[in-house]
């Protein structure tokens, strides 16, 4: 007997509108609906992507058959589907970390590098990580937009935030590579910010400037990285550094989970971000972007 | 303590993972029964960990 | 070499995907490079350095979708084109192909079914156990469909079952009855007061539809799948399943069917039997030593038929001289069918070609025809020495197992595609020695929907070909299933009765029927 699915609203984030937005719809995908607004981007999307600042988590809703949303006072309408809003928890997109467990982040980091490398899609940007993933860019293509990422990568890291410009927009798919790698960058300063003194308000605010682009979408998830809000899945890995091993790899093939590279570009720029950031610091030195 | 009998004197519900066809058959006998739109994660692609486990070692 | 392109407006894709049908481009022969991008700003500054920016890219925006192909000529490039199209619109239509939601996961559809029990599992191997795991740590029940699990994953996974009293049917397990539910590839049977515990799909289906087709029923069917009663695996869910039954009321008598367990296995069963199970128990090794388990107490069958006979005269209260007299009344008919079927035959004609879908039921056909017309020829013969040298062409009186990976590879099952046996049918039928072709036909859910229709017309001109060279063949038929099965015993029969086919009570009928033939013919070893 089939069984009636109800339609449920899981979580909604802090900067997701609770009245007056009629939304166009950007795109559609299995896990994700795009919509757009005047004052900018809401996805709704399944429970396994999980909750972030502009994210409407939704069960029991096939969003290829989306024509039609609005939020209206407090109501989430889909086609001809009304959820109220008000009993869905809220998204908390921030990150609370105690600045003496250092060590602790530094080991998780660690071993979230190790899984990555092991596990994330061949042609992810996680060869920054690994030299010996470079193998998998066969066609001149391939190589030629490996390379744009290499230099790019490297040069932000050696302190040319200019070359931001060099990788955002490169790459694949619906959020390119290079975007994503920026965003973890970002993720990565705020969490350094937290982890010790050094503000990174500035270069932070320099980054996302240089970052901006015409993709809505990857401007959207720019923007929250820029501010330190993270997404629930970036969140969940962060808080895992902190505990088990084991935690941390279910934390991180969660990450990798849905169909995308983009887990595994963010958490690429995290880590080289981090690792950069640290390094200096332990050294004594200031941060390299200042 | 759970026993396997246990589940003699519940109603079957079911959830179905894989072939669409075995959810149907159970629709047809009045079981409920629920799909999973399960996919492999983009972690574990065959063409990739074939490649990782070659380029790596780690067979 | 050529380069050529298009531009998609507002076609959003994954980046996986995109990479996939790249790839896939790629591998076509005369293809040099292959770009499916976005068209970024910086995306054609990399697409003009590899040599493939096109004019027509030079004004697209990031939400455009730009197709690139350098190859080694126009029409390449062209084909090429073509094939990441058609890729992509395979990509989106395949996610569109359904209407109705769809949880994503095994944990967001126990949110939806929250009282959900069972977990069926059809992927490939390489995930499915993985799957099976997350489902049993949720305390749900599992059955494995799917092959392919490394046997260790197999041996944890049903560890973990028996320490948390949750069933793991499978890996490899084609069929189960829980609660009058028909799983996978199972037969709609009666409901009664026989339960099944068994290690071999068909044979569970043939033993289960016999009780059906007595007028008893069964209250549990419950698969292990092959390898659980092999050394490795000790028979843990074999000997759970025995114990669950044991404990259920609903369940009065207790079927085992099985292949020849390992030995330790056998003597863990045995042990089990004499002092745990205090229910009758009736058991079917096919082709194994039935003296542990009678000296356990239980009662050891020689077919399937007969435990499932055994069990259905217990369960309507008969003894067992009426199931034996029973049995011999059914041994008169078919000797006495023999006879006849006989009479109409040349004297070259003298062998029989069995066609088996069904794994088990062709091992059991030649496990009873052995012991009349001794060893037969086969793909999987009981004896190695009588291995076809090709499986493609038969000799002498030959059984093959249409199920078997050398068949199947590129196709589906031969329960549920007949093209193939339908096409040895026919060139069985030409050859001049051939007395009797005998076919097993599988009912249930996840079988050919149509089987009747399908054989009916293949059957009469096999008849017609034979005919036409002054032969008669007899077609011999065992119909796996019941009345209640969705392609319905009765009307299945009817249509090979129509086409001329000689439909008997069971896979171990039809192997007699076939081997007696044979026999008065002179085709016995």
């Amino acid at each position: 007997m089939a069984i009636a699915i109800p339609v449920k609203v899981i979580s909604i984030g802090n900067s997701v509108p609770r009245s007056d937005a009629v939304f166009t719809i950007h795109s559609t995908f299995d896990r994700v609906a795009n919509l757009l607004y005047p004052e900018g981007l809401v996805s709704v999307v399944t429970e396994d992507i999980g909750g972030g600042p502009n994210n409407i988590v939704v069960n029991g809703f096939n969003f290829l058959n989306l024509r039609e949303a609005q939020i209206i006072n407090d109501e989430l309408i889909l086609n001809d589907t009304k959820i109220f809003l008000s009993k869905a928890s809220k998204y908390d997109p921030t990150i609370k970390l105690d600045a003496s467990k250092k060590t602790a982040f530094l080991s998780g980091l660690q071993i979230f590098e190790r899984v990555l490398i092991k596990h994330a899609h061949s042609l992810s940007s996680v060869f920054l990580l690994d030299n010996r993933r470079k193998s998998f860019f066969i066609t001149p293509f391939e190589k030629n937009l490996r390379n744009q990422l290499d230099a790019g990568v490297t040069e932000i890291l050696n302190g040319k935030l200019s070359s931001v410009e060099k990788i955002k927009g490169v790459g694949l798919g619906f959020t390119p590579q290079g975007d994503d790698l920026i965003s973890g960058m970002l993720l990565a300063l705020y969490v350094y910010q937290l982890l010790s003194s050094y503000s990174t308000n500035h270069i932070r605010e320099e980054i996302y400037r240089l970052a901006r682009s015409k993709n809505i979408i990857s401007d959207a998830f720019l923007h929250f990285a820029a501010q330190g809000e993270f997404f629930e899945r970036f969140k969940n890995l962060i808080y895992a550094f902190f505990q088990d091993k084991e935690v941390i790899i279910n934390a991180t093939m969660q990450l990798l989970a849905v169909g995308e590279t983009s887990g595994a570009d963010i958490g690429t720029g995290f880590i080289l971000a981090s690792k950069e950031a640290f390094k200096k610091s332990i050294n004594g030195g200031v941060l390299i972007w200042q | 303590m759970r026993k396997i009998s246990d589940l003699f004197k519940q109603e079957l519900q079911a959830i179905n993972i894989g072939l669409v066809s075995f959810k149907e058959s159970l629709e047809d006998v009045e079981v409920k029964v629920i799909q999973v739109d399960w996919r492999p994660s983009a972690a574990t692609d065959d063409e990739t960990r074939d490649a990782l486990q070659k380029l790596l070692g780690t067979k | 070499m050529a380069v050529k392109g298009i531009l998609k407006e507002g076609e959003y894709y994954d980046s996986v995907t995109l990479m996939l049908v790249a790839r896939d481009v790629l591998a076509m022969e005369g293809v040099e490079d292959a770009a499916v991008v976005m068209g970024t700003e910086q995306n054609k500054s990399i697409l003009e350095t590899s040599g493939i920016l096109l004019d027509m890219f030079k004004d697209a925006i990031d939400s455009d979708l730009l197709i690139a192909v350098k190859a080694k000529d126009e029409a390449t490039c062209n084909a090429a084109i073509e094939k990441a199209k058609e890729l992509l619109t395979s990509r989106r239509s395949k996610a569109q192909e359904t209407g109705e939601y769809m949880p994503k996961s095994l944990e967001g559809a126990v949110d939806f079914l929250p009282d959900a029990n069972m977990v069926i599992i059809s992927l490939a191997g390489k995930y499915a156990g993985d799957e099976a795991m997350k489902a049993l740590k949720k305390g749900l029940h599992v059955m494995l469909f799917s092959d392919n699990i490394p046997v260790e994953k197999e041996i944890e996974l049903k560890k973990y079952g028996k320490e948390h009293g949750l069933l793991v049917m499978g890996p490899d397990c084609g069929t189960a009855i829980i609660n009058g539910a028909p799983l996978c590839f199972a037969n709609v049977v009666n409901r009664g007061d026989i339960g099944i515990v068994a290690a071999s799909g068909t044979g569970l289906q043939e033993v289960s539809a016999v009780i059906s087709n007595e007028g008893a029923g069964v209250s549990q069917a419950i698969g292990t799948g092959g390898r659980d009663v092999k050394k490795d695996v000790g028979g843990i869910m074999f000997i759970e399943g025995i114990k669950a039954l044991e404990e259920d009321p609903e369940t009065k008598y207790i079927a085992l069917v099985s292949k020849p367990p390992h030995p330790e296995v056998l003597e863990k069963v045995a042990a089990l039997i004499k002092i745990e199970i205090k229910k009758p128990v009736v058991a079917i090794l096919l082709g194994g030593d039935p003296k542990v388990v009678e000296g356990a107490g239980a009662i050891p069958a020689n077919t399937l038929e007969e435990a499932g006979l055994i069990a259905a005269s217990f369960s309507k209260g008969k003894s067992m001289d009426e199931f034996k007299k029973l049995l011999e009344e059914r041994e008169k008919e078919l000797l006495n069918l023999a006879e006849k079927e006989s009479k109409n035959k040349t004297a070259a004609q003298k062998f029989v070609r069995g066609l088996y879908t069904g794994g088990t039921l062709c091992d059991e056909a030649m496990l009873i025809s052995r012991t009349i017309i001794g060893e037969v020829y086969g793909n999987a013969p009981l004896n190695p020495q009588f291995k076809l040298e090709d499986s493609w062409r038969s000799k002498e009186n030959t059984f093959v197992d249409l199920g078997e990976d050398e068949f199947t590879v590129g196709r589906p099952h031969p329960m549920i595609d007949f093209a193939l046996r339908n096409k040895k049918i026919l060139e069985e039928a030409e050859d001049k020695e051939v007395a009797v072709i005998l076919l097993d036909v599988v009912l249930g859910y996840g079988s050919n929907m149509n089987p009747g229709d399908e054989l009916n017309p293949v059957i009469k001109q096999a008849k017609e070909t034979a005919e036409k060279g002054g032969r008669n063949i007899t077609f011999v038929c065992t119909i796996t299933g019941t009345d209640k099965d969705p392609q319905g015993r009765g009307k299945v029969k009817q249509q090979l009765e129509d086409a001329g086919a000689i439909v008997v009570a069971s896979n171990a009928a039809a192997s007699k029927l076939a081997s007696y033939i044979v026999k008065n013919l002179g085709g016995a070893k």
